[in-house]
C-alpha cells in the first residue's frame, strides 16, 4: 500500500508543481531567463546557471480552451448561478464552448541541470544538461456533454471525441546552443527518455441517443496503462494479481525513448528584430511490452422505460462487456510520440533592447488535439539583472484583460523568475480569493536557480546593450 | 532620470496597474445557487411499455394450463381430473375342488360255454365205373379176355383210357348250437371256433379220401373239394392259420399222386358267421355242412381189380373259441347313482356380500372341467371305445355344446355321453355356466353346491365285438368326478347392490387472476361436466349434489347410466356424460340443471365440489360380467368459455405496491419538475374497455398530496378502449398530469402505492358475444413529458 501510496503523492506533486519555464510563453523574450531554452534550445539565458534541485521550478499550469468562470458562473438577479442552471439559456452556454474542449496539462520539473557558455574557437557555445522529470495530462472531450446536460431532451449526443491521457517519463539531455553567424543562432538538445508511467482512456464512440421511444447508449473503448508499476503476467482471468509496483521500482524501467528539441534563431536589422522557431520534445517513447496492461471499455445501454408487466421500475437493458475490461488476449509493445510543442516567435527591440515586443504562436500536438495560442508581449529589459515582460495571449476565446507578466532577477548567483502566463484583470471572489473571471487558462511559474559565470550574450549587440547597462 | 529608470518607473507602474485587477465583489462564487437544471424545454421519455401482449403470450406466461382452445380458436378455461373406483370385491376367479370319487359297480359276466361238435363220418365213392360197359370196344388186350372179366378188368399200357371219376355228396347235420348269453349281447353276429388244442385258430376239419383199389390204376388224378355251409358264411383258414376262403361254399382241387392210397385234405373253420338274435338271453345257431367231392384219375394199364371202392371220411370238432356279437345299447352295462352320503359337494367361496342373489354364473369362454371316469383300463381299448359312459351332472352346470369334441353333451339332460376310453383319460368339459335357477342366496360369500353324478354306461349301437374282449370277473371299481380346477367367471347373475360415492373438489386456482373481480353479468358460461365411463354391465344410478362451496348447489337425482354391453368378448364401457350447462348442445346432455350462473354468481368460486353416489338397484336381477381390471372411470372437466358480451362488468382494485424504496430517496433532495404529464397510449384489441383511476397513497393507504389528474373533474381516470368485435385494434392516448406541491419531486417519497381502481367492461355489441382468440391483444407505451427538465440542487448531493 506504501507503494501505492508515495506513487499517488508523487503523481499529484508533478501535477501541482511545475517548472516555471516549462512553457511559459511570456518568458520567451525575456532574455535573463534559462528557462527559455526550454522553449527554444537556440535561446539561451544571459549567464550559466546551477538549477536548484527540486526547486529550480515550482507552479501550477492548467491549459484550456473553455474552463472560465464567467463560461460557468452566471449572474442571474443578484444571484450567482451554474451554467446548468435553468435560467441560463442553452444558447448563452453553449454559444461559448468550443466543440471540442481541452484542457491540457503538462509539467516538468528539473530534478538536476545546468548551464555554461564555453567558448570554442571563439565560438560561444551555450552548453546545457539535465536530468527532468515530465508529466503530462491531456483531456477532450465533446461540447455535447454540455450540450446533453444543459438541453437533455430529445436528442442525439455524440460524445465520441473522449479522451483522457497521461504520460509520465524522465529525461537525460544535453544540449548546445551555437552561434552560426552573427545573425544565427541554432540549437539542439539530445533527449534520452526513460518511460516511468502511460496512462490512456480513449473513448471511439461514446454516444447517446435520447428518443421519445427509448434512450440509447454506445460506448465503445479502451483503456492501456504501461509502466513501472504494471506487469502483465500478474493479469489472471481478468484481475491484476499482482502487487502493484512503487516508484522505488525504478528498475523495472522497460521503457525507453528518444527526443530532439531544435531551435534555431535569426536576427536581422542589426538584432532589432529576431525570429526564432523551435521544436521541444520531438521524439517518442517506445512502451515495453511486459508492463502493457489494458482491456476494452464497450458497452451498450438502452433503456425503454418500465416494464410495466414485470413492474420492474429501474432496471435499463444494458449490455456492458465485462470480460474485457482488464486483459486484452495478447500484448504488444507500442510507441508514443512526446507531447510537441511548436513555439515561432517574432521580437522587435527598442531602445537598445531594453525594450521588445515579440509575437509568440505556441503549438502543443497532444495526443489527441492540438492545442494553440499565440501570444503578444512587451518585453522590458531595464537592468542586465531584471527584465520583465507583459503578454497576451490570443484564440481560445481569451479576452483582453487577461495578460501574462513575468518577472526574472538574474543578478550574478541568483536567478529568480516569477511569472503568470493569464492574468485576468477581471476577477471574482471565492470567499477570501480572488479568481480569474475569463482566463480559461491559468499558471503560475516559480523558479530558482543559481547563475554562473559571466553575462554572456550569443547575440552580435550584447555589447552595446552591457555598455548601456553599465 | 535616465532610460533606464524611465523603463524601470513604466514597468513598476504597469505591473501595479496590472496586480490591482477590479474585483467584482457581487461576483462571490460562494454564494453559487447549487440548482441546476438537466434538460430544457419538451422532452419526451419513455418511462415504461407493455409490449404487445397477446392473449396467447400471457396464456403461455402465467402458465394458465388450463386455458384450451375449441376448433374455432375460443378460449375456454378447462380443469379436469378423474380418478378410478376400483371395484375389488368382484373376484374373476373361483376353485372347484376336486370331487372325485370311486364306486364299486357290477360288472356282468360275458361267459358263453358251448359243447363241443365233433363229426367223424365215412361215406363209399360211387365210383362210376362199368368196365364192361365202357371199355368193350377198346381194342383187345392181347392174352386179356375182355368178356371174362368181372370185377377185375386189363387196362392196356399207354393206351389213351377215358377218365375215370367218381363223386360223393353228404350232410353233416350236427345239433343246433344253443348258448345262454348275457342280456347286453343283442346278436350273435359270428361264432369263432378254436382248435381244441389250442394248436390253429378254427376248429380243425380233416377230409380223408382212401382210393383203396384204385390206388393201383391211378396214374394221375384230381379231387374236387365242394363244402357248403347253411345260415351263414365260414372262413376258412389253411394249416398255417391263413384264411383262404370266406363264403358258404368253400370249393378246391386238388392233385391225385400217381398211386396214392390217400388223400388227406385239413382245412380250419375259423367262424361261422351268421347273423342271430338272442331270444331271452338264449341263442340257437343251426349248423348244416354240406360236403361233395368229385375226382377223377388217369389210369395206368394193367389189370386191375376194383372190389374196394375209394372211401371218404370227414372229422371235424367244432369247439367254442370265441363269438363276435352285437351289443344291445338299451342294456347298460353300468348304472350308479351315489347316495347322499357319497355325494361331493362344490363351493364357491368368496364372493363379494354386494352379491345377494346369485342365479348364474357363467364363465369365461373355454373354461373346462376334466371330467373322467377310471377302473375300466383293462377293456381292450377298442371295446372300450365301444363302451359309452354317461355321466349325468347336477342342473347348476352348464356345459357347451361342441361339436368336435370326444364327447357329445345332452344339455337338456346336462348328460355327459363319452366313451369309456376318452373317459379313462379323462375329458375336459368346456364348462359355461352355473346356473342357480331361481338363485341362490350366498351365505357369507359363500354357495355350497351338491356334486353327485348320475353314472350309466352301456354299448353303442349297432357295435359288434368279440364276446371274450368283454369278459371280466368280479365287481369293477369305478372313478367318476371332476378334477380340482380354477374357473375364471365372466359373468354373474342376480341380484347386487352395488353403491359408491365421488367425492371431488374441482380446484380453480389457475383462475387466480380472476377470483379477486368483481364480476357482474359477464356473459361466461361455465359448464361442468362429468364423465363416468360404467364397465359394470349394470345401469348405475346417479345421485348427488355440485356446489361451489360456499352457498350455491345444484342437485342431481337419478341420472341413469346404462349398463355396459358385453360383446362377447370384451366388455363395452358405457361413457356418459353429465353435463351442467346451459350450452354446449353438443354433448349429451342428460342432465341439464338450471342456470349454471346460479352456481357461479358473482365471482369465480375456489372450486366446485361434487358429490356422486353412484350405485345399483339391488331390487333388480342382473347379469354383470366381470373383468380382470374392475373399475369405474370417472373424469370431470369444468370449462369457462372465456366470451364477454357487453354487460361485462369486472370491478378491479390492484395496488402495486411497496414503492417506498423507489421514491424514498428523493425526499433528501430538493428535486423539482415543471409541467410532468404521464401519457399512456394504448391499442387494444380486447373486447374489454377498461375505466381506470390511479390514486397514490401513502402506506397507510391514504391519498398523498401527489396525484395524478386527468382531463375530466374526478381525478386521475382515464379510459381504455376496447374492441368492438375483437379484432379491430383501438386505439387510446390517455394523459395525466403529475401534481406536486412546487413541484418537488420530494413529494413522491410518500407515495407507498399505486392504486389502481379498473372497470373492465364488455365492449361487444349489443346483443353479442366476442371470445377472447389467441391474436387479441393489448399494448401499450408510457411516456413522461417534461416541459422543463429536472431542477435539482447539487449541493443537497455534495452534503
Amino acid at each position: 500500500m506504501k507503494k501505492i501510496l508515495y506513487s499517488i503523492l508523487f503523481i499529484v506533486g508533478l501535477l501541482v508543481s511545475d517548472v516555471a519555464s516549462a512553457q511559459s510563453r511570456t518568458s520567451y523574450f525575456m532574455e535573463g531567463s534559462y528557462f527559455r531554452t526550454e522553449l527554444n534550445p537556440a535561446l539561451v539565458p544571459t549567464r550559466g546557471y546551477v538549477a536548484v534541485p527540486f526547486l529550480s521550478g515550482m507552479g501550477i499550469n492548467l491549459n484550456s480552451n473553455y474552463l472560465s468562470v464567467d463560461n460557468l458562473f452566471y449572474q442571474r438577479g443578484g444571484q450567482i448561478v451554474t451554467a446548468f442552471n435553468g435560467a441560463v439559456s442553452p444558447s448563452e452556454f453553449l454559444d461559448r464552448l468550443p466543440n471540442r474542449g481541452i484542457v491540457h496539462n503538462k509539467e516538468d520539473i528539473t530534478i538536476l541541470g545546468g548551464g555554461f557558455f564555453h567558448k570554442i574557437r571563439e565560438t560561444n557555445v551555450f552548453w546545457n544538461f539535465g536530468v527532468g522529470a515530465h508529466f503530462s495530462v491531456s483531456n477532450t472531450e465533446s461540447k455535447d456533454l454540455f450540450t446533453a446536460l444543459k438541453t437533455l431532451g430529445n436528442n442525439s449526443y455524440n460524445l465520441g471525441d473522449t479522451y483522457l491521457g497521461g504520460t509520465l517519463y524522465l529525461d537525460l539531455y544535453v544540449g548546445a546552443a551555437v552561434p552560426i553567424t552573427d545573425w544565427l543562432n541554432v540549437g539542439a538538445k539530445a533527449k534520452f527518455l526513460i518511460g516511468i508511467l502511460d496512462l490512456g482512456v480513449e473513448f471511439d464512440e461514446l454516444s447517446a441517443n435520447v428518443d421519445v421511444s427509448k434512450v440509447t447508449g454506445t460506448l465503445r473503448g479502451n483503456w492501456r496503462a504501461n509502466g513501472i508499476f504494471t506487469e502483465n503476467r500478474y493479469i489472471v482471468d481478468g484481475k491484476y494479481k499482482g502487487e502493484p509496483l512503487g516508484l522505488s521500482n525504478l528498475g523495472n524501467a522497460k521503457s525507453y525513448g528518444f527526443a530532439v528539441d531544435l531551435g534555431a534563431e535569426v536576427r536581422f536589422f542589426d538584432d532589432k528584430l529576431k525570429a526564432s522557431i523551435g521544436v521541444t520534445d520531438l521524439g517518442f517513447i517506445k512502451w515495453a511490452k511486459s508492463t502493457h496492461i489494458g482491456g476494452k471499455l464497450n458497452g451498450d445501454f438502452e433503456f425503454e422505460g418500465v416494464d410495466v408487466e414485470s413492474g420492474d421500475f429501474v432496471k435499463p437493458v444494458g449490455d456492458i462487456d465485462t470480460d474485457n475490461i482488464v486483459g486484452l488476449k495478447s500484448y504488444d509493445g507500442y510507441t508514443t510520440m512526446v507531447n510537441c510543442a511548436l513555439n515561432v516567435g517574432v521580437e522587435y527591440n527598442i531602445l537598445k533592447n531594453r525594450i521588445s515586443f515579440g509575437l509568440l504562436s505556441h503549438t502543443q500536438f497532444l495526443t489527441k488535439a492540438v492545442y494553440s495560442e499565440l501570444t503578444i508581449s512587451a518585453n522590458f529589459r531595464p537592468l542586465n539583472w531584471l527584465s520583465a515582460s507583459i503578454s497576451h495571449t490570443f484564440l481560445n476565446h481569451n479576452k483582453f484583460g487577461i495578460f501574462g507578466a513575468a518577472i526574472n532577477f538574474h543578478p550574478k548567483g541568483l536567478n529568480l523568475f516569477i511569472g503568470m502566463d493569464f492574468i485576468d484583470c477581471n476577477m471574482v471572489k471565492y470567499e477570501a480569493f480572488s479568481i480569474p473571471r475569463y482566463a480559461k487558462s491559468m499558471n503560475v511559474y516559480f523558479g530558482l536557480g543559481f547563475s554562473i559565470g559571466k553575462h554572456q550574450r550569443l547575440q552580435k549587440h550584447y555589447a552595446q546593450s552591457e555598455s548601456l547597462i553599465e | 532620470m535616465n532610460l533606464k529608470n524611465c523603463i524601470f518607473r513604466c514597468f513598476a507602474v504597469v505591473s501595479a496597474l496590472l496586480f490591482v485587477a477590479c474585483v467584482d465583489e457581487s461576483y462571490d462564487l460562494a454564494n453559487v445557487s447549487g440548482e441546476v437544471t438537466i434538460g430544457h424545454g419538451e422532452t419526451i421519455l419513455k418511462v415504461g411499455e407493455l409490449k404487445r401482449k397477446s392473449v396467447k403470450d400471457l396464456i403461455k406466461e402465467k402458465e394458465i394450463e388450463g386455458i384450451v382452445q375449441d376448433e374455432n380458436g375460443n378460449y375456454t378455461f378447462s380443469k379436469s381430473g378423474g380418478d378410478t373406483i376400483i371395484i375389488e370385491d368382484i373376484t374373476k376367479r373361483f376353485e372347484v375342488p376336486e370331487v372325485l370319487n370311486t364306486f364299486s359297480v357290477e360288472y356282468p359276466d360275458f361267459k358263453i360255454d358251448m359243447t363241443p361238435i365233433v363229426l367223424n363220418e365215412s361215406k363209399s365213392i360211387d365210383v362210376g365205373l362199368d368196365v364192361l360197359e365202357d371199355y368193350k370196344e377198346l381194342p383187345d388186350i392181347p392174352g386179356v379176355d375182355v368178356s371174362e372179366l368181372g370185377d377185375t378188368f386189363y387196362l392196356p399200357e399207354g393206351e389213351l383210357l377215358p377218365v375215370i371219376g367218381g363223386s360223393v355228396t353228404h350232410t353233416f347235420d350236427p345239433e343246433d348250437i344253443e348258448l345262454d348269453v348275457p342280456d347286453m349281447i343283442k346278436d350273435f353276429k359270428k361264432l369263432i371256433f378254436r382248435d381244441i388244442d389250442g394248436e390253429h385258430r378254427g376248429a380243425p376239419m380233416l377230409l380223408k379220401v382212401q382210393f383203396n383199389d384204385f390206388a393201383d390204376i391211378i396214374k394221375e388224378g384230381e379231387l374236387l373239394f365242394n363244402l357248403d355251409v347253411t345260415g351263414g358264411t365260414f372262413v376258412i383258414l389253411d394249416q398255417y392259420g391263413n384264411p383262404i376262403y370266406e363264403g358258404s361254399n368253400y370249393e378246391n382241387r386238388y392233385k391225385v399222386a400217381e398211386g396214392a392210397k390217400e388223400l388227406y385234405i385239413t382245412l380250419y373253420v375259423e367262424s361261422l358267421t351268421s347273423v342271430n338274435h338272442v331270444e331271452n338271453h338264449h341263442i340257437d345257431i343251426p349248423l348244416a355242412l354240406d360236403f361233395s367231392m368229385d375226382f377223377s384219375i388217369t389210369p395206368k394199364s394193367g389189370l386191375f381189380s376194383l372190389n374196394n371202392k375209394p372211401t371218404v371220411t370227414l372229422m371235424a370238432d367244432f369247439e367254442y373259441g370265441d363269438a363276435e356279437v352285437e351289443l344291445d345299447p338299451e342294456v347298460k352295462l353300468v348304472d350308479f347313482e351315489p347316495d347322499s352320503q357319497q355325494a361331493r359337494s362344490i363351493n364357491i367361496v368368496d364372493l363379494p356380500e354386494q352379491v345377494k342373489g346369485l342365479e348364474r354364473v357363467d364363465l369365461v369362454e373355454g373354461q373346462s372341467l376334466r371330467f373322467c371316469a377310471k377302473g375300466l383300463e383293462w377293456l381292450d381299448s377298442k371295446v372300450a371305445d365301444y363302451i359309452v359312459i354317461e355321466v349325468t351332472l347336477p342342473k347348476f352346470l352348464d356345459l357347451q355344446e361342441l361339436p368336435d369334441a370326444d364327447y357329445t353333451y345332452d344339455a337338456q339332460e346336462h348328460k355327459i355321453i363319452a366313451s369309456i376310453d376318452a373317459l379313462s383319460d379323462g375329458v375336459d368339459v368346456v364348462l359355461e355356466a352355473l346356473d342357480f335357477g331361481d338363485g341362490i342366496a350366498p351365505v357369507d360369500g359363500e354357495i355350497k353346491l351338491e356334486f353327485k353324478p348320475h353314472i350309466t354306461a352301456r354299448f353303442r349301437d349297432g357295435i359288434s365285438v368279440a364276446v371274450s374282449s368283454l369278459e371280466h370277473s368280479g365287481n369293477v371299481d369305478i372313478e367318476v368326478g371332476i378334477e380340482k380346477m380354477n374357473l375364471l367367471v365372466l359373468a354373474i347373475a342376480g341380484r347386487v347392490d352395488y353403491d359408491y360415492k365421488i367425492e371431488k373438489s374441482i380446484e380453480i386456482e389457475k383462475l387466480d387472476i380472476l377470483k379477486n373481480l368483481e364480476i357482474e353479468g359477464t356473459g361466461l358460461s361455465p359448464m361442468v361436466v362429468i364423465n363416468i365411463k360404467n364397465p359394470l354391465t349394470l345401469p348405475l344410478k346417479v345421485n348427488g349434489s355440485i356446489s361451489d362451496g360456499v352457498d350455491s348447489s345444484l342437485s342431481i337425482e337419478g341420472v341413469e347410466i346404462d349398463a355396459a354391453g358385453y360383446d362377447g368378448s370384451d366388455i363395452v364401457v358405457v361413457e356418459r356424460k353429465i353435463v351442467l350447462a346451459d350450452k354446449k348442445p353438443s354433448y349429451e346432455c342428460i342432465f341439464v340443471p338450471l342456470n349454471i350462473n346460479e352456481l357461479i354468481d358473482g365471482s369465480i368460486p375456489s372450486k366446485i365440489d361434487v358429490n356422486l353416489n353412484i350405485g345399483v338397484d339391488s331390487n333388480v336381477s342382473n347379469t354383470l360380467y366381470i373383468d380382470d381390471d374392475f373399475r369405474i372411470l370417472y373424469d370431470y372437466s369444468l370449462e369457462l368459455p372465456v366470451a364477454f358480451n357487453n354487460e361485462l362488468n369486472i370491478n378491479y382494485q390492484y395496488d402495486i405496491e411497496n414503492l417506498d424504496d423507489l421514491f424514498d430517496d428523493l425526499k433528501e433532495y430538493d428535486i423539482k419538475v415543471g409541467d410532468v404529464t404521464i401519457i399512456a397510449e394504448v391499442m387494444n384489441t380486447l373486447p374489454i374497455g377498461i375505466n381506470a383511476s390511479v390514486e397514490l397513497r401513502d402506506k397507510d393507504g391514504n391519498a398523498t398530496s401527489a396525484q395524478l389528474e386527468g382531463e375530466s373533474a374526478s381525478g386521475a381516470e382515464f379510459v381504455i378502449a376496447g374492441s368492438v368485435d375483437g379484432v379491430t385494434p383501438e386505439y387510446t392516448k390517455a394523459e395525466l398530469d403529475l401534481i406536486v406541491d412546487g413541484g418537488r419531486i420530494a413529494e413522491l417519497a410518500k407515495v407507498s402505492k399505486i392504486h389502481l381502481d379498473l372497470q373492465a367492461m364488455g365492449e361487444a355489441a349489443e346483443g353479442k358475444e366476442v371470445s377472447i382468440l389467441d391474436e387479441q391483444y393489448l399494448e401499450a407505451v408510457i411516456s413522461v413529458r417534461l416541459s422543463e427538465g429536472i431542477t435539482v440542487d447539487v449541493k443537497d448531493f455534495l452534503e
